[in-house]
């Protein structure tokens, strides 16, 4: 059997350390290149465990994951960040010790809290490390100004989500898993029409660099 | 054969829509007004269905009492909204703020979130909820910054990252509970509402609490409940009238509903109390919160922001304490609906005429637009709880229930919702009466906007007096599905 307990560590390992690198990085290039090999991780999971399964249905949904996530996404950013010369993200609200510091504690609280609260109905320690790498996702929306980095991060932590659903054995149909990715395709499409509609409102698609005060209680 | 027919006519409506030429903005214009009645006569027969049968039978999407109720008067608004967009966008057109292209954008858009929702509505299996939900929030996205100014754009942007983490949070949530259903022996691929139930015996009761800690943080980002509501007033405001009516009337309700839905599994999973906790916990918050912002608003249409995030905190709370608590929440996701509806018409209304949605800015609306001022400010009062209004009897039940279980919390609502009541009081007395601003030209803006006012205002009227027995069993019938 391919899909063993040590390659799905593998994968939650390698989905949660480009989570961690993505919160490490200052620019936005390498950002989507970090996400773009987090796309790889997660369609080459579900290829491989459509394989190991013979399910056929799950086998198209990894190459469409593929295509969607690490082929499109990446390109459009990519095409994005040219465009509007936005090679290097904001600032983030805390300092890069500070960052690894909360990113720290949540990864323990992943492997106290969830991975406590898991046992006996898991005990792949994949669980806990994919759990962190959605905590380190939000963190990173949260953490960094720029809007494209929000953009990535809900991208990454739908990478995480998924890889999380697959390891914990559902099974889903092409159908469903089709929708899905559609729905991301969307998604994808829309947020970089909003960048471009921000840039061409602010002149950047960075929110540090925004006078986003338009919305208030007045 | 019914919801087939349901889920195709938006969509089919859309195409269309979307490919007519240049110059046929009538066309579009007919075609929406003529699907969202074709929507509301459907809505009527699934109803019929379901009050005969128990359910409709179809694959994927076999509605239940609560699927059909929310479809019901999701159509219902929808075809109100339909008759103000036309009305809305013919004044807007006529004074040069938009062209043809962006009503065409609008009404595809209009389609595709109703073909959203009703997926969201009418489904059996809680992942095509899901896909369906965030389907609404794409949908929404250019609706909400059709205008194109600074602040739509960033409402838009808001409403777009804010809602897809929170869905994603509630898709975890959804993945969990179908994680808890395969390690209860489940192998269907496509896991219902109904084997979840089915299975709730063998279900990881502490898989189950983690799940539905992540679905109400999720969903509820969607319904506004406080703290995850940040986009909403923002979204609602910017958006134009008739869609800010629909995200506050229905959309919000339609979130709601997939979180009573994974309620009603995870009390029969683990202590019911958690759940009711966690739902008077948000209601309540969410209650006090928009009360103290509504006092102190200064924009009409924020103001009904927050006031759609009060109303989804009573229906909360009326959903927490159980019981009859939830019949009441029922009545009063269908009042609230038809209400907001007729605040946010009325409201665009007054933005047709006076350019501002500041309140400072709007003065004397009853010589102005009187019609549209006499039913905003009725419509206010109603909302606020002021008898004889449906929503005075639903808030009151809920009140009245949970006073001897929950006593300092009723106590909290009860001073909160009358802050409110002074709150639209205060605010309504300013924009109606008094001086209005020189230069304003009194009259309606055109027949359209006072048509759908009149429609809706209608029904409020004749519903908060007099409940027809279908519609009242089919509520029933909605309220034993979730409890």
């Amino acid at each position: 059997m391919i899909f063993t307990l040590t390659t799905v560590t593998l994968y939650a390992a390698a989905a949660f350390f480009l989570a961690l690198l993505m919160n490490l990085v200052r620019k936005n290039t390498t950002l989507v290149t970090l996400y773009l090999l987090q796309s790889v991780v997660t369609a080459f999971a579900l290829i491989i465990l459509a394989y190991s399964e013979g399910a056929v249905g799950l086998l198209w949904a990894g190459f469409l994951t593929l295509a969607v996530k690490a082929v499109m996404a990446p390109a459009f950013l990519m095409r994005m960040i040219r465009q509007y010369s936005a090679h290097f993200s904001a600032a983030s609200y805390l300092s890069a010790p500070l960052s690894v510091l909360a990113l720290a504690i949540m990864t323990a609280f992943s492997y106290s809290f969830v991975a406590s609260s898991l046992r006996g109905f898991s005990d792949s320690p994949g669980i806990p490390l994919l759990f962190a790498a959605i905590f380190g996702v939000l963190f990173l929306m949260v953490n960094r100004r720029g809007a494209l980095a929000a953009v990535v991060g809900i991208l990454a932590l739908e990478n995480a989500i998924v890889l999380l659903a697959a390891f914990l054995g559902l099974h889903h149909s092409f159908g469903l898993e089709f929708a899905i990715a559609f729905d991301i395709a969307v998604w994808i499409a829309i947020a970089v029409t909003f960048l471009t509609m921000m840039h061409r409102q602010f002149g950047a698609v960075d929110t540090a660099t925004l006078t986003m005060t338009q919305l208030t209680e007045e | 054969m019914t919801v087939y027919i349901l889920l195709f006519l938006p969509l089919a409506a859309a195409a269309v829509s979307g490919l007519m030429p240049r110059g046929r903005e009538r066309a579009i214009e007919y075609i929406a007004l003529a699907v969202s009645a074709a929507e509301f006569a459907l809505a009527i027969l699934i109803g019929g269905e379901v009050l005969a049968e128990g359910r409709v039978n179809a694959p994927l999407f076999e509605t239940d009492a609560l699927g059909s109720f929310v479809i019901l008067f999701a159509t219902f608004i929808g075809l109100a909204a339909a008759i103000h967009s036309v009305g809305h966008l013919r004044e807007e057109a006529r004074k040069e703020i938009i062209g043809f292209r962006r009503i065409r954008q609008y009404f595809v858009l209009f389609h595709l979130f109703f073909l959203a929702m009703f997926l969201a509505a009418a489904t059996s299996i809680p992942l095509i909820t899901w896909v369906a939900i965030e389907a609404t929030t794409l949908a929404t996205a250019f609706l909400i910054s059709f205008y194109n100014k600074p602040s739509a754009i960033e409402a838009g942007w808001k409403q777009l990252i804010i809602n897809s983490v929170g869905l994603l949070l509630g898709f975890l949530g959804t993945l969990l509970f179908l994680n808890a259903a395969a390690g209860a022996g489940v192998t269907e691929a496509l896991i219902s509402w109904d084997t979840l139930y089915a299975v709730r015996a063998s279900l990881n009761p502490l898989l189950v609490t983690i799940a539905f800690i992540f679905v109400v943080v999720g969903y509820g980002t969607k319904v506004g409940f406080v703290p995850m509501h940040t986009w909403l007033p923002d979204a609602h405001s910017k958006a134009p009238a008739p869609i800010s009516s629909l995200l506050s009337g229905v959309l919000l309700n339609v979130a709601l509903v997939a979180i009573l839905r994974f309620r009603f599994i995870t009390d029969a999973v683990v202590d019911p109390s958690f759940s009711q906790d966690l739902l008077i916990g948000f209601g309540i918050v969410s209650i006090v919160l928009a009360a103290l912002i509504i006092f102190a608003q200064k924009n009409y249409k924020r103001m009904l922001a927050y006031s759609s995030i009060e109303n989804m905190g009573v229906i909360a709370l009326g959903a927490g304490i159980g019981g009859a608590g939830m019949i009441a929440a029922l009545f009063h996701m269908l009042y609230h609906a038809l209400l907001k509806s007729i605040l946010f018409f009325s409201a665009g209304n007054l933005f047709l005429k006076y350019g501002s949605t500041k309140m400072a800015r709007v003065r004397g609306a009853i010589t102005i637009v009187p019609v549209s001022a006499v039913v905003f400010f009725a419509a206010l009062l109603a909302v606020a709880g002021t008898p004889p209004s449906g929503i005075f009897f639903t808030k009151l039940t809920t009140l009245a229930l949970g006073v001897e279980q929950f006593p300092y919390v009723i106590l909290v609502a009860v001073i909160a919702l009358g802050i409110v009541f002074a709150g639209f009081v205060k605010h309504a007395t300013t924009l109606v009466f008094g001086k209005p601003p020189e230069g304003t030209e009194p009259g309606e803006a055109n027949n359209w906007t006072l048509v759908s006012l009149l429609l809706l205002s209608s029904a409020f009227v004749i519903l908060s007096l007099w409940m027809p027995p279908q519609l009242r069993e089919l509520i029933y019938g909605a309220a034993s599905i979730i409890q």
